[in-house]
């Protein structure tokens, strides 16, 4: 399973797990040099990441394999004490965020992609109730406003 | 649409009419923004992200209904909607109790195999494909429909090339046998 780290004071990136060029272009491009860019990433800048890592597991779906086997949702979670982020995907048992939680406890998630749709879902009325709404961006759609 | 009234969604679901209006909104508005925030709407109050519940069948068969007066983006999306539905996404770990109502949903949507079919005959790749997807789906669970979506699969992976993959995938795909089992000429 592909992860990633958000980057931390004296290690910026974890090599070859995240790529450099995408891990910059995430941070706004702050040149090619690990060493000037490490610094404590941001709890939005970690959940960028953790977005991105969702939005390439999304993409990985595309290809043929019976639609059945691809999951409903993806969704990006990161850990701000240990700068971990990582994609999770759906079962028929337990969504996106339920899976991504009880795999990183203190996760920060990013906002739930349709991998049918192909873009961001509301989170549902179980989920905000199990979750909250601080754990997720704050443009994240919620369900329990859209009725 | 006849079909949403033949249902007596109150025997379903709570708040059943809010399913109603929703299924009627997204059958009458053309502006998309309207239509899209009906199926949002449908999947998040009455559906587990298209793990099957009672409302499957019902939903499966005005869905298909649908199909057939609607076309571009709404057909696609409704579409797209009726596959996450039928195909059975995790079906490993569904209860049984799931299992029948998958299984009840593949029923209704086989009494609409000629508008999927005709949509694998007339429609765009994107379309197309989806048809495939719940074709191969209902040819799995109804062994008896495999001769018949094969002819079509054949016809279809000749028209739009761009979803051979995904015919070949189920013509050779250990779950799908039916598809390879004959021609419903061998009844002659």
């Amino acid at each position: 399973m592909r992860n990633g780290r958000a980057g931390a004071a004296g290690d910026a990136v974890d090599f070859g797990v995240i790529g450099l060029t995408e891990l910059f272009a995430l941070h706004g491009g702050h040149g090619s040099d690990p060493v000037l860019t490490a610094r404590l990433p941001t709890l939005t800048e970690g959940v960028e990441v953790a977005d991105a890592l969702a939005w390439e597991r999304r993409n990985s779906y595309s290809g043929t394999g019976g639609y059945g086997t691809r999951p409903a949702v993806v969704i990006g979670a990161y850990d701000p004490a240990t700068f971990e982020a990582e994609a999770f995907s759906s079962t028929a048992k337990r969504h996106a965020e339920g899976v991504a939680t009880d795999a990183m406890p203190d996760a920060l998630l990013s906002k739930p992609i349709s991998v049918r749709k192909g873009d961001y879902i509301p989170v549902c009325e179980p989920c905000e109730a199990e979750f909250g709404r601080l754990r997720f961006p704050a443009d994240t759609t919620f369900a329990k406003d859209i009725k | 649409m006849w079909e949403l009234t033949r249902w007596n969604w109150h025997a379903y679901a709570e708040h059943s009419e809010r399913l109603e209006r929703a299924l009627e909104e997204l059958v009458r508005a053309d502006e998309r923004q309207v239509w899209t925030h009906a199926i949002t709407k449908i999947e998040l109050e009455f559906f587990d992200v298209g793990v099957p519940s009672v409302l499957t069948r019902p939903l499966a068969s005005c869905l298909v209904s649908a199909i057939r007066r609607v076309d571009g983006a709404k057909r696609t999306a409704i579409l797209s909607f009726l596959a996450e539905l039928i195909c059975g996404r995790g079906e490993e770990d569904y209860s049984q109790q799931q299992r029948e109502w998958l299984s009840l949903a593949h029923r209704e949507v086989a009494m609409g195999l000629s508008e999927l079919e005709f949509i694998l005959e007339t429609g765009d790749e994107t379309d197309a494909e989806m048809c495939v997807h719940m074709l191969a789906t209902l040819a799995a669970h109804i062994a008896s429909l495999g001769p018949r979506i094969a002819y079509y699969f054949g016809r279809a992976r000749n028209r739009v090339p761009a979803i051979a993959a995904h015919v070949d995938y189920y013509l050779h795909s250990g779950k799908h046998a039916s598809l390879r089992a004959g021609s419903d000429d061998d009844d002659l």
